[in-house]
């Protein structure tokens, strides 16, 4: 029997629309269950999505904050680009309802399966594809202003061609103090940690679990126990070295654009918003150099480039005013 | 089992024939009835008269076997029946005048005791209407019906000891055997030392090729030094005169030495490779023959006509695997140690090798070499003059170059090597056999079969050989066509080996638990391994007198019916699990061996005295005559 559900789409717009329910229901992350549903859209056969909703009991709270987080998130993400040009390294949301008192998230499924169970078999060019697929994943997380904050074999999906990253409810924007993340400290950083919480989150927060992330996928299923290892697995030749500061202090961690550019060498695969980011970097250059001709060796302001957190590195050897953007 | 049962106890006349319609109907019914039990009320029996004759006229049943319940009518001395049930042509009747029955021996004085015990109130978990519904029970019973019981009904006994269901045995012993497999067992875990590029790779220099040539030259060149030197030193081996011409040979030992390093230097970065996965192409391999590596012919390649199935049994990938698990490992042990092995032979190009080249053989060294002293010291001996020379650093830079070249070669240029594409599709199909393999386990947790545990361990064991078949079959069809990606080889082993545990459920239930499933090798058979303390209450239970005291299904008022005289008519039965144990010592005809249910034991028949059991055509169908036989 199909239910109506309305609810308001990630492009604004509200619907109202036949659909058909599985009640089968299954965990998706903390606090949150899931079941699948098929919008009468018009699609053939129906759009299949994932609804997302608050457990019930004791930790219903819990689970309207973590929905919030993931519907925020997914509308900050539907920014980065409309339909066709949204990144596949991430979980899509497709609309939401969150003014009742049975609130939800409508999610396109994830593709592939999580790697906690494939993670282990991939080949050498799968391997290849899943650290770029995944670095610049998180490149476009940090375009939208996101940290994902729970980077783990659990929601890192694989499906043999492409990485996706799912399961955005305990994401925070760019800038808010951090809160502490629960579960296995294998996966998150210190500075999330409940008992050494500190700071803002920022560009470099997930690195630190996607670095391990990448371990677990080298080394065949194993958690990282030993900094080393990254040099047996041939780890740190891959990244010139620059992983040796991803466990530090988040200050002085390499972002995912960093590791892409100056650890892979591979600047070709970072990517770039289709509209905004190079008009900006292209008029910030030209106002660079009218001020440069006005006032000759008048500094560049050390924020000037932060904003564009990609194309700025402090292990780069050139600023976008000194490229093309 | 494929005994179809049709319960008609308690039911009116049109309950009963609807409940037949819907059974009988071929588009709704079962898709064949070769076997059809019928449990019906001795009461009733009349009245269901037309269902029996709707059953016979249906001609869907191939045998069917009635259990009917209850005494006798009334006070009458003749157990009234359809004209379709006993007499001479009629389905065989088991009569359970009283389903509790009671202990009774089959002797004219012998009187009813009680059997002790309870009895369950639905007839279709009656120990009997259990053993009747296995099929070769359901046959041997038909067969003797007809060959053996005058009139076609009887009065069954029952002597049972509890003993191994094959299929719930199998499947926990199978249990067991998984956990074994599939649990991390003690043992190294470091790489496997047949499957590294030293052992694998095969390198070698050729005789005439150049680097032998160069080696051969600074060797030779080195001894001519040597003589010199020596014959200069004089018989006491002390070199007294500094120039002897030694300086000339010195140059040209360094000389060769840079000819070969420069040769070396040239073959690892025109035959270097980039990424880890690559192959060298046939310009590159061209390079390193004409350098003068030659490699050892890998074996399956010598017989083409193979099949590819037997070519992957020849790879040492697979053999390798094979000897682990065939061995004691288990398999997350195997998995971690390919993982081990693969981190060795990772390509990495051998350009990445040529910083070795300057360790090895050092600008310096060449620079001595090629402006050797003109005097040395004086009273030096030969040794201390070659030191001196830098003889002895060259020799030993050669050796040194001549082991890079080859290990790179059996690393990076080998086709002989493994790659680490095989080793990890290798671990792709031992992981997803392994999710297969637990998976099943999971499911059979809890089943015993009545087996005790010390027995199911045995029988675990006996199982091992055909389960290491399976995970190796699945090893060898991932090497014999690999998958596109790990993901795929991990749900295609996945896949296969679920096929595979259904297929040998399948034979198992088919042909028993000692016959070996298709997958199985020549060389897996094991019978399941069987102590006399598990089949001693069996055997008993087989061998039992059959007209001694038994459970009889009979309401004490109803022995006058049973026919004492008559021999009783005996079906032994056991589990086929069983059958390699005791079959050499049951006299007699051969047990029924049982592929499914949990007795052993014995079922006595007690024929019923003439004129007792009346079958009637006619009181149900009016437009029938009425025709009465005994």
């Amino acid at each position: 029997m199909a239910d109506m559900l309305r609810f308001r789409r990630v492009t604004g717009e509200y619907e109202e629309v036949a659909a058909r329910v599985d009640d089968a229901e299954f965990r998706a992350g903390e606090f949150l269950t899931a079941r699948t549903v098929w919008l009468e859209d018009g699609t053939p056969n129906g759009r299949e999505l994932r609804q997302h909703r608050p457990v019930g009991g004791d930790r219903r709270a819990d689970g309207y904050a973590r929905l919030d987080n993931e519907v925020l998130a997914g509308r900050q993400l539907y920014q980065l680009g409309d339909w066709s040009g949204y990144p596949a390294e991430l979980v899509r949301l497709h609309g939401d309802e969150s003014t009742s008192a049975d609130p939800y998230a409508l999610l396109e499924p994830y593709r592939g399966e999580p790697l906690r169970e494939v993670g282990a078999n991939l080949f050498d060019d799968e391997f290849d594809k899943f650290v770029t697929g995944l670095l610049t994943g998180l490149c476009w997380l940090a375009s939208a202003g996101i940290a994902h904050r729970a980077i783990s074999p659990d929601t890192v999906w694989w499906d043999s061609r492409s990485v996706q990253i799912t399961d955005f409810s305990r994401s925070a924007p760019f800038g808010t103090a951090r809160t502490p993340v629960g579960g296995s400290w294998a996966w998150v950083p210190w500075e999330s940690r409940p008992d050494t919480c500190y700071g803002t989150v920022g560009s470099a927060d997930d690195v630190w679990a996607a670095v391990r992330l990448i371990y677990f996928v080298r080394s065949r299923g194993e958690d990282l126990d030993d900094l080393d290892k990254l040099t047996e697995t041939g780890l740190a030749q891959m990244f010139n070295g620059l992983l040796g500061r991803v466990f530090g202090p988040p200050e002085s961690r390499p972002t995912a654009s960093d590791l892409i550019q100056y650890g892979l060498r591979r600047p070709h695969l970072t990517p770039s918003l289709a509209d905004g980011s190079k008009p900006l970097i292209k008029g910030r250059r030209s106002f660079l150099g009218a001020r440069a001709r006005k006032h000759p060796g008048a500094e560049v302001p050390a924020e000037f480039w932060d904003d564009i957190s990609w194309t700025r590195s402090r292990w780069a050897t050139a600023s976008p005013a000194d490229g093309d953007g | 089992m494929t005994v179809e049962i049709l319960p008609l106890s308690g039911l009116s006349a049109a309950e009963a024939k609807q409940a037949a319609d819907a059974l009988l109907d071929l588009d709704v019914g079962p898709d064949r009835l070769e076997r059809l039990l019928v449990l019906d009320d001795t009461a009733l029996l009349d009245e269901h008269a037309s269902v029996y004759q709707h059953i016979d006229t249906a001609n869907r049943v191939e045998k069917l076997l009635c259990v009917t319940v209850g005494p006798r009518a009334g006070a009458a001395r003749t157990l009234e029946l359809p004209g379709n049930l006993g007499g001479v042509q009629g389905w065989p009747v088991l009569w359970v005048s009283r389903p509790a029955g009671i202990n009774w021996r089959v002797a004219k004085s012998a009187v009813a005791n009680r059997h002790p015990g309870s009895t369950p109130t639905a007839l279709d978990q009656h120990p009997l209407v259990k053993l009747v519904l296995v099929d070769e029970m359901f046959d041997r019973l038909h067969q003797k019906f007809l060959a053996e019981v005058p009139g076609r009904v009887a009065s069954p006994g029952l002597w049972l000891a509890g003993a191994d269901d094959e299929a719930a045995t199998f499947a926990a012993a199978l249990a067991v055997a998984i956990r074994r497999v599939c649990e991390p067992g003690p043992g190294s875990d470091g790489p496997f030392g047949d499957l590294l590029p030293a052992r694998a790779g095969g390198a070698s220099l050729s005789e005439s090729g150049p680097f032998a040539r160069y080696l051969a030259r600074i060797a030779e060149l080195d001894r001519e030094a040597s003589r010199v030197l020596e014959k200069a030193g004089g018989l006491g081996g002390v070199f007294k005169r500094g120039d002897s011409g030694v300086q000339r040979y010195v140059v040209k030992v360094g000389e060769a030495l840079t000819d070969l390093r420069d040769l070396i230097v040239q073959v690892l970065r025109d035959a270097s490779v980039a990424g880890t996965g690559g192959a060298i192409t046939a310009n590159q391999r061209d390079l390193v023959r004409n350098a003068g590596l030659e490699f050892k012919a890998e074996a399956g390649s010598r017989h083409p006509s193979r099949t590819a199935e037997s070519a992957v049994e020849q790879s040492l990938v697979y053999r390798t695997v094979a000897r682990a698990v065939q061995g004691g490992d288990s398999i997350p042990l195997v998995a971690k140690r390919l993982t081990a092995t693969e981190r060795q032979v990772t390509r990495h190009g051998s350009a990445s090798y040529l910083p070795e080249v300057e360790k090895r053989c050092q600008p310096a060294l060449l620079a001595r070499l090629a402006d050797p002293p003109l005097r040395l010291s004086r009273h030096a001996a030969v040794t201390e003059a070659r030191r001196e020379l830098g003889l002895d650093e060259a020799s030993a830079a050669a050796q040194a170059l001549t082991d890079l070249v080859l290990a790179v070669a059996n690393r990076e240029w080998s086709p002989t090597s493994v790659t680490s594409r095989d080793l990890a599709g290798s671990r792709a199909a031992l992981d997803g056999t392994r999710k297969a393999l637990t998976e099943h386990a999971s499911m059979a947790e809890g089943a015993r079969g009545g087996a005790r545990g010390a027995r199911l361990s045995r029988l675990g064991d006996s199982l091992l050989p055909v389960l290491c078949d399976l995970v190796l079959h699945a090893v060898g069809l991932e090497l014999a066509s690999p998958s596109a990606s790990g993901t795929e080889a991990l749900r295609a082993a996945h896949d296969r080996a679920a096929g595979m545990l259904a297929e040998w459920t399948r034979h198992v239930q088919a042909h028993g638990v000692a016959d070996r499933p298709p997958f199985a090798s020549s060389s897996a058979h094991d019978s399941p391994h069987v102590i006399e303390d598990d089949v001693a209450a069996v055997r008993e239970a087989v061998l039992y007198p059959v007209r001694d005291e038994m459970w009889q299904l009979c309401a004490p008022a109803d022995l006058s019916a049973l026919d004492v005289d008559a021999p009783p008519v005996s079906i032994r039965f056991a589990s086929r699990l069983n059958r390699e144990a005791i079959i050499g010592t049951i006299p007699g005809d051969e047990p029924v061996w049982t592929s499914a249910g949990s007795f052993a034991g014995l079922l006595r028949l007690v024929p019923l005295r003439a004129g007792v059991a009346q079958s009637t055509w006619g009181t149900a169908d009016a437009g029938r005559p009425a025709v009465t036989e005994s």
